[in-house]
């Protein structure tokens, strides 16, 4: 459910970060500002797609988690 | 506004303190735009993407005066202070009022309503209600950064996003301010006020969970926990209908998202595993009558075996109904809804929905007068109506009031020495390097564990008593929560708020001895009381909740 990001499009601005009111979102400060999901707060994405509509590049989409879909 | 570095953080001073971002917090700050007010709004989140809205939304309600059936002022009024508890008329008259400047609003930046055949805008019927006063948004995943984009340019209101709001102030029964931290930085923040608009949020969640057991995945939104209620009410705020606002609804199955509304007042006919459309068994208006039928007639359903599997049959739809639900309304409902739908190959045209009964998120409202000040001066309540509309109007309304009366008084000086103390209390659990410490989860996952098991759509009086035992019992262990970062430490001030309104949700429950007015049914109370048509109000004296009942206003 969390959001994919595809690093070719992605301009690491930041504004995915920015506005996702869950704060599970973070820029890979030691390698290239690639935005990612803190693996241990995965869960707590509400899926409202804020990342998406800041995302300036269309570089984000989502797979929802196995658990949704059965 | 005015803000000065202490040693133990910042002091902000406001003549307007509007507690929370939202939808609630946007109508406060668009009329205190109007009015001139010196206002400070602050919230979790940003304000592009907070609250409820910041998830989307797909209907506005709005009585528009026409020659519509049932679209006038006493219809409106009529409808609401015949089905909750609490509103006077005065009020109620206010958000009728708010209607037409809201609509201004959204209409200015861009909001696109979906138009009716022959000019004007399309509606549709809704809860039960007698009009159609539910006006369908075409563009509602960007409602929040419009309105953002909006406020953020207005004269007089400053927005300080990311802030945990931990608790408010008052003296002498007024409100004086709150405090919370920064939950990117960590920073201590204190506000001072001469007034107050509470919008922190009339919707709880994670009280309760749904088929896929994760707190998150759920209708509203998930990082608003209850502190509209329990922190008022710490300061003395009486709180009304903590009994009986439990709310539901049907969700895609798997995945908490909202749209019930569209399916249903659109005509969708719910259908149980034996493929027959129930609903007339339980209100006269099927699917679109009040939602708390739907659940207990669903509840009903499951537990004489017809289900699951549930479904949502939309294939009687006109092509044009089907794909306006499916592609229009549902996805600005909820920003995700099309991915979910390719992940399971869903088609309203072809394909019934497969939904299930949602968590129970809890609420109430804030006892108020008919200028929607509580039962503390100067703090107004802005999240006493229902839906977008009545955040939206409801901010609104408190707001005129509340710019009026910062008039009246002085800036309250804030006491620091308590501010330094809360502050060490609040940061605890960043500290705590003992043995056998219990993380954010650890400590919240109990709570629904405790109210899914004991008070769920069916429960009884001796469940709810051992319940709230259970509850006492994980209060107790408040001393051994740790918090790794600051992300932890706000998800367990979150899991404070939840804790102390599940409980007093449930000893509210006590106090009801019947069944029917709430979205769950008593084994031991099973009927209607006649008597108990009334609202039930509970505040706080020396530490204790005190209880009165209180009579529908006479319209």
């Amino acid at each position: 459910m969390p959001p994919l990001f595809d690093s070719e499009k992605c301009i690491r601005c930041g504004m995915c970060v920015r506005d996702c009111p869950a704060y599970i979102l973070d820029l890979d400060k030691k390698h290239d500002k690639t935005p990612h999901v803190i693996e241990e707060y995965r869960l707590e994405c509400w899926h409202c797609g804020n990342c998406r509509i800041s995302c300036p590049r269309e570089a984000i989409s989502f797979e929802f988690p196995l658990y949704t879909l059965v | 506004m005015r803000v000065t570095k202490k040693d133990w953080g910042s002091l902000y001073e406001t003549d307007v303190l509007i507690l929370g971002t939202g939808a609630s917090g946007m109508g406060a700050a668009l009329k205190a735009a109007e009015k001139h007010a010196d206002v400070l709004m602050l919230g979790k989140g940003t304000l592009e993407s907070s609250g409820s809205l910041g998830g989307g939304n797909d209907h506005f309600m709005a009585v528009l005066d026409t020659d519509e059936a049932y679209d006038d002022l006493e219809s409106f009024v009529n409808f609401y202070m015949k089905s909750a508890y609490g509103y006077k008329r005065e009020q109620l008259v206010q958000w009728h009022d708010a209607f037409a400047p809201c609509l201004a609003v959204l209409d200015e930046v861009g909001t696109e309503f979906k138009p009716k055949d022959g000019g004007g805008r399309y509606r549709s019927v809704g809860f039960g209600q007698p009009g159609a006063w539910w006006l369908h948004i075409v563009n509602g995943r960007t409602i929040k950064r419009n309105l953002a984009k909006k406020i953020r340019k207005l004269d007089g209101v400053c927005v300080l996003d990311d802030i945990q709001i931990t608790r408010m102030f008052a003296r002498d029964g007024k409100v004086t301010g709150c405090m919370g931290f920064h939950v990117l930085s960590g920073e201590t923040v204190a506000v001072a006020c001469k007034t107050a608009v509470n919008c922190l949020g009339w919707h709880a969640q994670r009280a309760a969970n749904n088929s896929t057991n994760n707190p998150f995945n759920c209708w509203f939104t998930p990082f608003t926990t209850g502190s509209y209620f329990t922190q008022a009410y710490q300061i003395g705020a009486a709180v009304i209908n903590a009994d009986i606002s439990g709310r539901a609804t049907m969700l895609p199955k798997g995945w908490g998202a909202p749209g019930m509304n569209g399916i249903n007042n659109m005509g969708g006919h719910e259908l149980n595993a034996l493929g027959e459309r129930f609903m007339g068994k339980y209100d006269p208006m099927w699917e679109n009558g009040r939602r708390r039928n739907q659940i207990m007639g669903t509840e009903q359903e499951q537990l004489e075996g017809s289900g699951p599997p549930f479904y949502m049959d939309m294939r009687h739809f006109s092509p044009e109904d089907a794909y306006h639900l499916q592609y229009v309304l549902m996805p600005a409902d909820k920003e995700t809804y099309l991915d979910y739908c390719a992940a399971r190959g869903i088609d309203f045209r072809t394909t019934p929905l497969e939904v299930e009964i949602g968590e129970m998120a809890l609420s109430g409202m804030l006892l108020a007068d008919e200028r929607m000040e509580t039962t503390v001066k100067g703090l107004f309540a802005g999240c006493n109506f229902t839906s977008f509309s009545g955040a939206m109007c409801g901010g609104y309304v408190a707001m005129n009031h509340a710019a009026d009366d910062a008039a009246k008084y002085g800036m309250p000086s804030l006491d620091e020495g308590e501010i330094r103390a809360w502050k060490d209390k609040d940061e605890a659990p960043l500290r705590n390097n003992a043995p056998n410490t219990l993380t954010y989860m650890d400590f919240e996952n109990p709570i629904r564990q405790v109210m899914d098991y004991y008070a769920g759509f069916r429960r009884n009086m001796p469940g709810m008593k051992l319940a709230l035992e259970k509850l006492g019992l994980i209060a107790s262990h408040k001393e051994k929560v740790k918090a790794k970062n600051l992300h932890e430490l706000m998800r367990l001030h979150e899991a404070f708020d939840l804790l102390e309104l599940c409980r007093m949700h449930l000893d509210a429950c006590l106090q009801r001895k019947e069944s029917g007015r709430g979205m769950y049914k008593l084994a031991d109370y099973p009927d209607l009381d006649p008597s108990l048509d009334k609202g039930l109000v509970v505040r706080q004296e020396a530490g204790a909740p005190v209880y009165s009942w209180l009579e529908k206003q006479a319209q």
